[in-house]
C-alpha cells in the first residue's frame, strides 16, 4: 500500500533522509523506531504530503501523495505536537475536520465519548493537559476513518490506562477497516504489542525492517546444561550470543526452530528450554554491529 | 471539494471568519469614528457644512487604517505557515496549496472590507444630509475601500510569502511599501550631505525617480487633494486633475497587486514548509535583505554621526564602512538566528555593498554637484539672491547657467589642500555680509524641479557681476503697483517691523483708502531698487544700521469671485511648485484658509528700507489714518 523509493530529504545540506526504501502493506501496523534526530518525524512529515521529497517516489496504491488531495483524504496524521485553533473546542475542531474529511462519521464521534469521558467537547482545548489534547486527536481522527493513520509519538502524554485504550481503538479500526498504521517511537517495548512490522531507522535510513513474526521464528533463546565442559562450537547452530553461568548456558541462536532443536537435542544436554524473546533482545542481536546509540536506543 | 483543482474550501473559509471575525471589531469602531461618527456630529452646525477637503481628510485617515489592517489580516490569514506543528497540520489536510491560498486570501480580504463598507455605507445619508459632497467623495471612497484595501492586502500577503514566522512579515510588508522611496531619500540625503550646491535630501530632484509604494503615492494624492496649493487652473480645476491623475495610478497599482497575488502563489507554492519559524521563507532573500538592511542602517548612522564630522566625505566613507559592517553582521545574525556569520563569503558580500554604496554614492555626487539641465527640457528657472529672478526667454536663461557653470568652477577652482579637498563638496550656507547666498532652481517640462545653493565671496568680482547683470535684467514691480489694478477693500492692516515684534502697530481699517496708503509707500520701495543695488560693498556696521524690513498685511476683500484669478493674473498668487517660502518675495496674496471664502484674500507686502524706516512706518500709519478720518 505504501512504498516509499529511495526517498531523499534535505535541510540545509543533511540529509534527513537518505534515499529511504520502506513498504508498508495494507492493514498492517508499521513500528518506526529510531533514536531522536534518525528521520522518523522528517519520514512522516514527507509521507503525509507536507515536506516534497528532494528525491525518490513516495506513493500510496501507486498515486504519488504530495499535492494529491484524493490521496490525502485517506491519510490523517497525529503529530507529538498536536493540532489544533487557538480558541477552537473539541466540538468546533470536530465540525472542521467535519468539513475536511467526507468520510467522517457523526455518528462514530458520539459513540465514541464514552471512551474519552475526561473530556469535555465545549471546553477549549488549549486549557486541556497535554494528554487529554492527545485523547481529542485520537477520537477526532478515528472518527475522520482513515485509509492510513500515521502517528508520531502518539500515546507520549497518555497515562496507562487510556494507552489501553486508545491501542485497542486503533486496533479495532485495523481489524473491522483494515485500517493501515504508521507508528514512529523511540520506545521499542511501546511496539511490541502493537506492531506487525517494524523498521528500524537511523541516519535517515531505514536500515532494518521486518516482520516480527519472522523475526521471533528466526531467533531462538534457549537455556541449555550439559553434565561436562563443551565446546559450543560443536553444537552446530549459530550462536548470536552465549552467556555462561556455571554449567547452564543461555544461548541466542539464529536459524530455523526445529533444526536448532534438533541439534542441540544430539549434544545430550542435562536440560534445554526455550525462553521467551523480547523485541528488544530480537533487534540487539539482528543489529549485530550495528551503531552504538540505536542498540542503546533500544536497550 | 477533494479535487487537486479545488479552488475554494468552505471548512478553511468558515473557520477562518470565525476565527478572526474578533480582529475586524476595531477596524469596524475605527471607520465608524472616521466617517459616521464625525458626520453625523456636524448635524449640529447646518451653516457649515462639510465639505470636499474634509472627506478626503477622512479618506486619508481611513486609508491608513486600512494599510495598517491589511498588513494585520495578512500575517493573520497566513499566519498557520509560521508555526511548524499547525503548518504541517494544515498542509496534511486534503486540500491543495491553491485551495488553501486562494480561501485564506478571500476570507482575509472580506474581513478587512466588510467593516469599511459598513462603516462608510453608514455614513452616506449623513453625507448627503450634512454636506456639499455628491458622487464623486462617495465613489473615491467606495473605490478606496475595494482597491486600496486590495493592493494594501496583496502586499501584505507576497510579504508574508516571503517571511518565516511574523515578526519578519511584519518587517518584510514594510520594506515592501517603503523600501523605494527610503533608499531614495537615504541616498538623496547621503549625497546632500557629501555635494557641494544640494542643501538638503530633497532639493537635488523632486519626484524625478519612478518611486514604488502603494501606500505613499496613494495616500498622498489624497493628501494633495485635501490640503494642498493649487495654481491657477483654479480650485476645482485641479481637484478635478488630480483625481484624473489619482484613478490611472490606483489602476497601476491594482496591477501591480495582481502580479503580487501570482507571485505570492508561485513563492508559496515553491516555499518549503520546514522553514517555519525561520526569519525567511527562502536563503535567496537574506543576501537580498542584508543588503538593503546595511545600506539604509549604515547610510543612516553614518550620516547622523557625520553631523559631528568636520571633513565630511571622508567622515562618511569611516563611518559608512564601520557602521555599515556592524549593521551587516546584525542583519545576518537576525536572519539566520545564529552568530556564527563570520564567513568568507559574507565578508565579500559586506565589502562588495560598502564599496558599490560608497563610490555609488560618490559618483552620484559628483554628477549632481556638476548637474545643468539642458535648456531645451526646461519650462523655467528662477534664481533668488535677493529676490526671486524668474526667468523664462531663451537669452536670459543663457546667461543664467553661464552663471551657474561659474559658480560650479569657482569651486573647483578653490586652492585643493589637505583641508579643503573635502570641504569644498560641502554645502555651507554662509550668511555673513560678506558673502552671497544664491539658489538657482530649475523647472523641467516634465515637472521635476533641480534645486541649487551656493555662497560666494563678494570678492568674486566675476561672479558678482553676474549675479547683477541677472538682477537688473528683471526686477520685481512694485507691489503696489500690481495691486492698484484689482479691485478690492481692505478689511484690516497690520505693519510689523521683521525680526523686532514690538514695534508692530495694528490698525483695524474698514475705509482705507489704499490708493493713498500704497502711494505713500511706494516710494519706498522704489527707494528699496535703488539701495538693494547700491548694497555692495557696504560693510557690515552700515548695513545693520540702515537697512530694514517691514512686514505689511492687509485682509482683503475683493468684489468679485475672480479675486483668485486677478492676483494670479498681476503675479501675486501663484501657486508655488518648489514648495519655497514664498514669503521670502516681496509681496504675495494667500487664499483664506479660515475663512474659505474665495473673496478673502490676505496680501502680504514686504518692504525693505535703508534709510529712515521709521518715517515709512509713519507714513503709512498716517495714510491710514487720514483714510479713517478723512
Amino acid at each position: 500500500m505504501i512504498d516509499l523509493k529511495t526517498v531523499v530529504k534535505s535541510f540545509d545540506g543533511f540529509n534527513a533522509l537518505d534515499g529511504v526504501n520502506m513498504h508498508v502493506d495494507t492493514g498492517s501496523v508499521y513500528g518506526l523506531v529510531g533514536p531522536n534526530g534518525a528521520g522518523k518525524t522528517t519520514l512522516m512529515n514527507t509521507l503525509c504530503g507536507i515536506y516534497r521529497a528532494d528525491a525518490g517516489q513516495i506513493l500510496v496504491d501507486g498515486a504519488s501523495v504530495y499535492e494529491n488531495n484524493a490521496v490525502k483524504k485517506r491519510i490523517v496524521y497525529i503529530s507529538d505536537d498536536v493540532f489544533y485553533f487557538h480558541n477552537s473546542t473539541t466540538d468546533g475542531l470536530k465540525n472542521f475536520y467535519k468539513g475536511i474529511y467526507p468520510d467522517f462519521d457523526e455518528e462514530m464521534f458520539v459513540e465514541y465519548a464514552k471512551y474519552f469521558p475526561s473530556i469535555n467537547p465545549k471546553a477549549n482545548i488549549r486549557r486541556l493537559s497535554k494528554g487529554m489534547k492527545k485523547q481529542v486527536a485520537f477520537w477526532i481522527a478515528i472518527c475522520c476513518k482513515p485509509d492510513i493513520l500515521v502517528l508520531d509519538e502518539p500515546v507520549d502524554g497518555l497515562d496507562p490506562m487510556m494507552r489501553h485504550q486508545v491501542w485497542g481503538l486503533i486496533m479495532n479500526e485495523v481489524a473491522s477497516r483494515e485500517v493501515t498504521v504508521l507508528i514512529s517511537s523511540h520506545n521499542l517495548r511501546e511496539l511490541e504489542d502493537v506492531c506487525d512490522t517494524v523498521g528500524i531507522m537511523n541516519k535517515g535510513k531505514i536500515f532494518m525492517e521486518a516482520s516480527l513474526d519472522d523475526l521471533k521464528t528466526k531467533l531462538l533463546k534457549v537455556q541449555i546444561s550439559f553434565a561436562g565442559e563443551t565446546d559450543l562450537s560443536t553444537l552446530g547452530v549459530d550462536i548470536l550470543h552465549s552467556k555462561q553461568s556455571g554449567r547452564v548456558y543461555e544461548l541466542i541462536v539464529s536459524g530455523d526452530r526445529d533444526e536448532i532443536t534438533e541439534k542441540l537435542n544430539k549434544a545430550n544436554p542435562l536440560f534445554v528450554e526455550e525462553l521467551p524473546l523480547t523485541l528488544e533482545e530480537i533487534f540487539i542481536y539482528e543489529l549485530g554491529e550495528a551503531d552504538d546509540d540505536v542498540k542503546q536506543m533500544l536497550i | 471539494m477533494m479535487s487537486n483543482r479545488c479552488l475554494f474550501n468552505k471548512a478553511i473559509f468558515k473557520s477562518d471568519i470565525k476565527r478572526f471575525l474578533p480582529f475586524t471589531i476595531p477596524l469596524l469602531i475605527l471607520d465608524l469614528i472616521i466617517f459616521p461618527i464625525i458626520i453625523y456630529s456636524n448635524f449640529n452646525l447646518p451653516n457649515d457644512p462639510l465639505d470636499f477637503e474634509s472627506f478626503v481628510g477622512m479618506s486619508v485617515a481611513s486609508d491608513v487604517v486600512s494599510f495598517v489592517f491589511s498588513g494585520m489580516f495578512a500575517l493573520l490569514m497566513f499566519s498557520f505557515l509560521y508555526k511548524p506543528s499547525t503548518c504541517n497540520a494544515i498542509h496534511a489536510f486534503p486540500i491543495g496549496r491553491r485551495g488553501l491560498f486562494i480561501t485564506s486570501f478571500l476570507a482575509g480580504y472580506i474581513l478587512l472590507v466588510v467593516p469599511q463598507v459598513i462603516g462608510f455605507a453608514v455614513s452616506i445619508p449623513g453625507i448627503y444630509m450634512t454636506s456639499k459632497v455628491t458622487g464623486q467623495i462617495l465613489l473615491l471612497q467606495f473605490v478606496s475601500i475595494f482597491a486600496e484595501s486590495f493592493i494594501f492586502y496583496s502586499t501584505g500577503v507576497l510579504a508574508v510569502m516571503l517571511a518565516g514566522n511574523i515578526f519578519a512579515g511584519a518587517v518584510l510588508y514594510l520594506i515592501i511599501n517603503f523600501a523605494v522611496p527610503a533608499v531614495e531619500a537615504i541616498i538623496n540625503a547621503a549625497v546632500s550631505n557629501i555635494s557641494y550646491g544640494i542643501l538638503d535630501a530633497f532639493s537635488s530632484v523632486i519626484n524625478s525617480v519612478v518611486s514604488f509604494s502603494p501606500v505613499t503615492e496613494l495616500v498622498s494624492f489624497k493628501v494633495v487633494l485635501a490640503y494642498g496649493d493649487y495654481d491657477s487652473a483654479g480650485l476645482e480645476g485641479i481637484k478635478a486633475s488630480i483625481l484624473n491623475s489619482y484613478y490611472p495610478k490606483l489602476a497601476f497599482y491594482f496591477a501591480i497587486a495582481i502580479v503580487f497575488i501570482a507571485l505570492s502563489y508561485l513563492f508559496y507554492k515553491k516555499r518549503k514548509l520546514e522553514c517555519a519559524g525561520d526569519m525567511t521563507a527562502f536563503k535567496i532573500e537574506i543576501p537580498i535583505i542584508s543588503v538593503i538592511v546595511t545600506f539604509v542602517g549604515g547610510a543612516l548612522l553614518s550620516m547622523f554621526v557625520n553631523i559631528f564630522v568636520p571633513y565630511k566625505l571622508i567622515g562618511f566613507v569611516i563611518l559608512f564602512i564601520a557602521f555599515s559592517f556592524v549593521v551587516f553582521i546584525v542583519t545576518q545574525m537576525i536572519l539566520r538566528k545564529t552568530p556564527k556569520v563570520f564567513s568568507v563569503k559574507n565578508l565579500i558580500l559586506w565589502a562588495v555593498t560598502a564599496i558599490v554604496a560608497i563610490v555609488g554614492i560618490y559618483c552620484i555626487s559628483v554628477y549632481r554637484t556638476n548637474y545643468i539641465p539642458k535648456p531645451s527640457k526646461l519650462e523655467s528657472m528662477t534664481v533668488n539672491c535677493s529676490y526671486d529672478i524668474t526667468i523664462k526667454d531663451e537669452e536670459t536663461i543663457k546667461e543664467a547657467e553661464k552663471f551657474h557653470k561659474a559658480l560650479i568652477e569657482s569651486v573647483k577652482k578653490k586652492p585643493i589642500s589637505k583641508e579643503n579637498f573635502f570641504d569644498r563638496m560641502i554645502t555651507s550656507y554662509d550668511d555673513s555680509f560678506d558673502e552671497y547666498g544664491v539658489t538657482i532652481s530649475y523647472l523641467l517640462k516634465d515637472g521635476r524641479v533641480v534645486i541649487r545653493y551656493y555662497t560666494f565671496s563678494q570678492s568674486e568680482k566675476e561672479l558678482v557681476e553676474m549675479l547683477y547683470e541677472l538682477e537688473n535684467k528683471q526686477h520685481p514691480d512694485s507691489v503696489f503697483t500690481k495691486l492698484k489694478g484689482i479691485d478690492f477693500t481692505v478689511d484690516s492692516c497690520s505693519i510689523a517691523k521683521i525680526f523686532e515684534e514690538y514695534d508692530e502697530k495694528y490698525v483695524p481699517s474698514y475705509d482705507i483708502d489704499v490708493q493713498k496708503l500704497f502711494n505713500s509707500c511706494e516710494k519706498y520701495v522704489d527707494s528699496l531698487l535703488t539701495s538693494y543695488n547700491s548694497r555692495v560693498g557696504i560693510t557690515d556696521e552700515k548695513y545693520s544700521s540702515t537697512a530694514f524690513e517691514y512686514r505689511i498685511e492687509f485682509e482683503c476683500s475683493f468684489k468679485t469671485d475672480e479675486a483668485q484669478e486677478s492676483l494670479e493674473r498681476n503675479g501675486m498668487y501663484y501657486y508655488d511648485p518648489l514648495g519655497n517660502d514664498i514669503s521670502s518675495r516681496y509681496g504675495y496674496a494667500d487664499y483664506n484658509v479660515q475663512s474659505k471664502s474665495m473673496q478673502k484674500f490676505t496680501v502680504t507686502v514686504y518692504v525693505k528700507v535703508d534709510s529712515e524706516p521709521f518715517e515709512m512706518i509713519n507714513d503709512a500709519v498716517s495714510s491710514i489714518n487720514a483714510s479713517l478720518n478723512p
